[in-house]
């Protein structure tokens, strides 16, 4: 194993035991979700969504759920001096960031397998249309990753720095948005799943999710220059 | 960066631009379609033009300071999103008016350019608190390149995503009618193009000329207070300014 | 100039039209007042020097900005 495997492998293995052992963000980020279910279903007045509204719903809230855990994935860097630590190995830069986006993405997917189901059980009247859900939750994810990743190494060392992620990051995420709700609505449909454009919005969440991990691929060396 | 062609580009873009408004205003014919009323155009997107290109070229020298680590590109980021900015008030401002005019209403959400612009102006907004957060000099011009990179890497994706979720159903605002424009409208249009172009360079490089003369300026007073003289002089910067790039350290 | 709401298309011309001079003409004004602050803190920077004798004053000179004519 190469070096950057290597360190990759360990950043990854070390944030996802800590999480399992602290559980820091997951259950946060979990609780958030259902309650803002729960606020939806009485500021809605309604208790059965579907189509263009269920998709608005459930991306709203996975969204701010998100940047629960994405403000807080370089705090064991920032805190425990995880950063210089980083900067002395002979790894590539880049390799950080490939592996808190691993992690973001793997926090990201733990939090849709719990909270999508108890969305479905809340609202949903029709559940087929979730199977083809988890391609658009697995590339909306992924585009998270990268931005957040990008945006919470940034955000990390400067004041105000749970209100910077949330700023930088919601226009950001507004064309990911888009294509998210806009394909997972006619999934969600009363009546049955449609792939209206399904094949399209694809194309464009990995258009995003490609461009987005190459810039931050690409910057990351000078974000953690001292 | 000199201050000499400051001179000339004034004067070009002030030629520039009033040939353009003559044309909008006493030469060009009406639009058979929305009337009057369709001569904002001339002046809104021209301004909406520059001003993504104003950010893109932001994003340009963003990756050039980045490269190079010279000062001078992370000021001209700086200051080209800035204008771009300023611009990008006008072109809300502007659309607006144009909207209520059309369509009754200030806003209208089913016009994708003016929501991609929005958007994108927006995110371009959080630029200046992002920068006054970040306390160290070095680590701020970096983190701002990286910033200006991921925006203008943005601008085109959200054009594109805004426009492919405007349904077909709703009419375009802004279309003009046969989707072609006329010779005359498109050479009136041009030359209002190239004069809020112009516009941009010459505000740029006068603000650019603001920068470097101030650097000089706290420059000349710490060697002075190095060497004993003008301690008398309190600080004209307030602390906003200190943090603002300027063109201090060559 | 603008109490009354415009109501027809001519008053939306104007107005965007406006609005463009205005913006353009409060940057220039700020910028205008930028330069003037410079200018007093050069003219202040060139008192004290002269006042103290210091034989590099003529580097302050060189300082001033050339006037812009728009």
């Amino acid at each position: 194993m190469t070096p950057s495997r290597r360190a990759f492998a360990a950043i990854v293995g070390k944030d996802l035991r800590t999480e399992l052992r602290t559980m820091r963000s997951l259950p946060a980020m979990v609780l958030f979700a259902v309650t803002t279910f729960i606020i939806f279903r009485f500021g809605l007045d309604r208790t059965a969504l579907s189509g263009s509204l269920a998709s608005g719903v459930v991306w709203t809230t996975l969204l701010f759920a998100a940047v629960l855990g994405i403000n807080r994935i370089f705090l064991p860097e920032r805190e425990e001096g995880g950063f210089d630590a980083f900067r002395l190995a002979p790894v590539d830069r880049p390799v950080l960031f490939a592996a808190k986006a691993t992690v973001l993405f793997l926090y990201l997917l733990v939090l849709e397998l719990i909270v999508v189901p108890v969305f479905a059980v809340f609202f949903l009247q029709e559940w087929s249309g979730l199977v083809p859900l988890v391609v658009i939750l697995a590339a909306t994810n992924l585009g998270f990753a990268a931005l957040g990743t990008l945006i919470s190494s940034m955000a990390v060392n400067s004041r105000a720095r749970d209100l910077l992620v949330p700023l930088l990051l919601l226009p950001l995420v507004v064309p990911l948005m888009i294509a998210a709700t806009s394909a997972t609505a006619p999934l969600l449909e009363a009546a049955g799943p449609s792939y209206d454009k399904f094949g399209t919005w694809l194309l464009v969440l990995g258009l995003y999710d490609g461009i987005f991990c190459l810039v931050g691929y690409a910057v990351f060396d000078f974000l953690l220059e001292d | 960066m000199s201050g000499r062609g400051i001179r000339q580009l004034s004067i070009a873009t002030a030629l520039v631009l009033f040939a353009g408004f003559a044309l909008v205003f006493f030469w060009v014919p009406m639009d058979a379609d929305q009337g009057f009323k369709q001569k904002i155009f001339y002046l809104h997107v021209p301004l909406a033009i520059v001003a993504l290109a104003g950010f893109i070229a932001g994003g340009v020298e963003g990756y050039r300071h980045l490269r190079s680590d010279d000062r001078r590109h992370d000021a001209n980021s700086y200051v080209f999103i800035h204008l771009s900015i300023i611009f990008g008030v006008a072109v809300l401002i502007t659309g607006a008016l144009w909207a209520k005019a059309s369509w009754g209403h200030y806003w209208v959400w089913n016009e994708p350019t003016l929501v991609s612009f929005l958007i994108v102006f927006l995110l371009y907004c959080t630029y200046y608190p992002f920068r006054y957060a970040i306390e160290d000099r070095d680590r701020q011009a970096r983190y701002a390149s990286v910033f200006a990179i991921t925006a203008g890497a943005f601008v085109p994706l959200n054009f594109m995503a805004v426009r492919m979720a405007d349904s077909l159903i709703h009419p375009r605002v802004f279309a003009t009618s046969d989707g072609g424009l006329p010779g005359s409208m498109m050479f009136t249009f041009l030359v209002c193009l190239a004069g809020i172009a112009l516009l941009w360079v010459t505000l740029v490089k006068l603000e650019l000329l603001g920068k470097q003369t101030s650097g000089q300026v706290s420059r000349l007073r710490r060697a002075l207070e190095a060497e004993g003289l003008g301690g008398g002089q309190e600080a004209t910067g307030t602390v906003g300014r200190r943090i603002a790039p300027n063109l201090e350290a060559q | 100039m603008f109490d009354a709401v415009p109501n027809d298309d001519t008053g939306y011309v104007f107005a965007a039209y406006m609005v463009f001079l205005v913006l353009l003409l409060v940057y220039l004004g700020i910028l205008g007042a930028k330069f003037q602050r410079i200018n007093r803190d050069i003219g202040r920077l060139t008192d004290e020097v002269e006042s103290g004798g210091d034989p590099g004053s003529a580097e302050a000179k060189s300082g001033a900005e050339e006037p812009t004519g728009v």
